[in-house]
């Protein structure tokens, strides 16, 4: 097995939290690896820990100790650009909450993280249109997130994630904020990217719909990694 | 590490674009902070022409001690408007930084960004305060003065009331660019999820 295949590993994270005079241990001693083109999904109650993972994993925190490698590349030794690069071009985040910039276009969120990369203007509007016909969305192009559903929304910040033709997409509980029908609709999204493009899913989730999408499943529980299922576990466990 | 990047290009117009779409989304909210600067502004303005006005009449003992006085508050009434506006709009955004954090923004990215809208807001907020101010410090001479007598004497010392705008207008500049580095700078220096997070 060659080192390539995990595209995200992280190895022994620990991440304190001070809150004056407490000191919260939110990770306490992480590890788990994941391959490229997998869908993981991250469960677990809530507090466990799934979010500061999403946020270590990304390079969007830092952690207290421990290594995260991104393709084999340690984060904690990247200077500022290079995180920005990492976070521009490797990872396309995904939200519960969805995150996108309100004052522009469905079109524009897509293009601001081309813009941060340089793309040049042509092929930035002939890219972000292509990708919003492949989210569903070609029609919504002109209009600004307040006038999109919550599950457009959510698909504009999919489509946004995908700008750069991230590695790996990481999500934080993209569908606690959607009804049953819109996110089943957005964990096939997510599943046909995984699938047809190659790109590796990580998804911190409550969402008992995630399961049997999932190659595997990381349940963490108070800080820690309680178990690691694969699919075919999964599926023993659903009859048992 | 060497993962042998590319220079990043963020271009003058790109910037202007983006500047430009945030002012008119957030209309109303950017309304409110340019009048802050066009009061603060305009108060400065119409004590200073007040203070010109009554030298070149040559009333009496000419500008008094308690104008020094008056000009002295209206310039820290300004400073504290101004800057307090800016400081709210700033600290009112800081999630959306985090945003721009995550998609691959770079902290000089995001400053600039911020300052570009200040200048613009500036430039408006200095040249509106300006005018305003210079009206009403020629209007609250109306009485001392015939408005033939006036315009005779604004006429002869226009190159004054011209730089005085200008002045206005680098002041507005200086502070809402200022007031709104500062704390850009400091939020744009939080992790992504540290921004996210904020609340205010
Ligand atoms: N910014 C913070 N400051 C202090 N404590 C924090 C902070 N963020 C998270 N925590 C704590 O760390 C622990 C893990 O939180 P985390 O948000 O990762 O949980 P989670 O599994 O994502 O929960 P949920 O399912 O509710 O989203 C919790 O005890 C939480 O209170
Ligand atoms: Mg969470």
């Amino acid at each position: 097995m060659s080192l390539e295949e995990f595209v995200v590993e992280i190895d022994d994270v620990y991440k304190e939290y001070t809150l004056g005079k407490v000191i919260i241990h939110a990770l306490q001693g992480v590890s788990f690896k994941i391959k490229r083109e997998e869908y993981v999904s991250i469960m677990g109650p809530s507090g466990s820990g799934k979010s500061t993972i999403f946020n270590a994993i990304g390079g969007l925190d830092t952690v207290t100790s421990g290594e995260i490698y991104i393709d084999q590349v340690d984060i904690a030794e990247l200077d500022a650009y290079e995180l920005a690069w990492l976070r521009n071009r490797k990872i396309g985040y995904i939200f519960q909450t969805f995150n996108l910039l309100l004052a522009f276009s469905a079109q524009e969120n897509i293009e601001i993280p081309m813009v941060f990369a340089g793309v040049p203007r042509e092929d930035r509007k002939k890219k972000s249109k292509e990708i919003l016909k492949m989210v569903g969305l070609e029609d919504r192009a002109k209009n600004k997130p307040g006038q999109l559903s919550g599950g457009q929304q959510q698909r504009v910040a999919i489509a946004r994630a995908l700008a750069n033709d991230p590695a790996i997409i990481l999500a934080d509980e993209p569908t606690a904020n959607l009804d049953l029908a819109t996110g089943l609709e957005i964990i096939g999204l997510l599943k046909r990217l995984n699938e047809e493009q190659g790109t590796t899913i990580v998804s911190a989730t409550h969402d008992l719909k995630m399961i049997s999408i999932s190659d595997r499943i990381i349940w963490i529980r108070d800080g820690k990694v309680d178990r690691i299922e694969d699919r075919a576990d999964i599926q023993v466990d659903a009859m048992t | 590490m060497s993962l042998d990047l590319p220079e990043p290009k963020f271009s003058i117009s790109e910037v202007f674009y983006l500047s430009y779409s945030n002012i008119k989304r957030r209309f109303f909210r950017s309304v409110i902070t340019a009048l802050g600067i066009i009061l603060g502004i305009a108060f400065m303005a119409a004590l200073l022409t007040n203070s010109l006005i009554l030298d070149w009449l040559q009333t009496g003992s000419g500008v008094e001690a308690y104008q020094y006085w008056l000009v002295g508050i209206s310039l820290i009434v300004a400073f504290g408007g101004i800057t307090n506006s800016m400081l709210m709009a700033v600290n009112e955004r800081v999630k959306e930084i985090g945003v721009y954090k995550c998609i691959g923004g770079l902290d000089s990215h995001i400053v600039r960004l911020f300052i570009v809208e200040a200048l613009l807001l500036g430039i408006l907020g200095g040249f509106l305060g300006g005018i305003i101010g210079i009206g009403m410090g020629i209007g609250i001479n109306l009485n001392r003065a015939s408005l033939q007598e006036l315009s005779v004497l604004l006429e002869s010392n226009i190159t004054s009331l011209i730089l005085l705008l200008l002045a206005c207008i680098v002041l507005a500049i200086v502070l809402t660019s200022l007031a709104t580095f500062i704390p850009a700078r400091r939020a744009s220096k939080l992790s992504p999820a540290e921004a996210l997070r904020y609340e205010n």
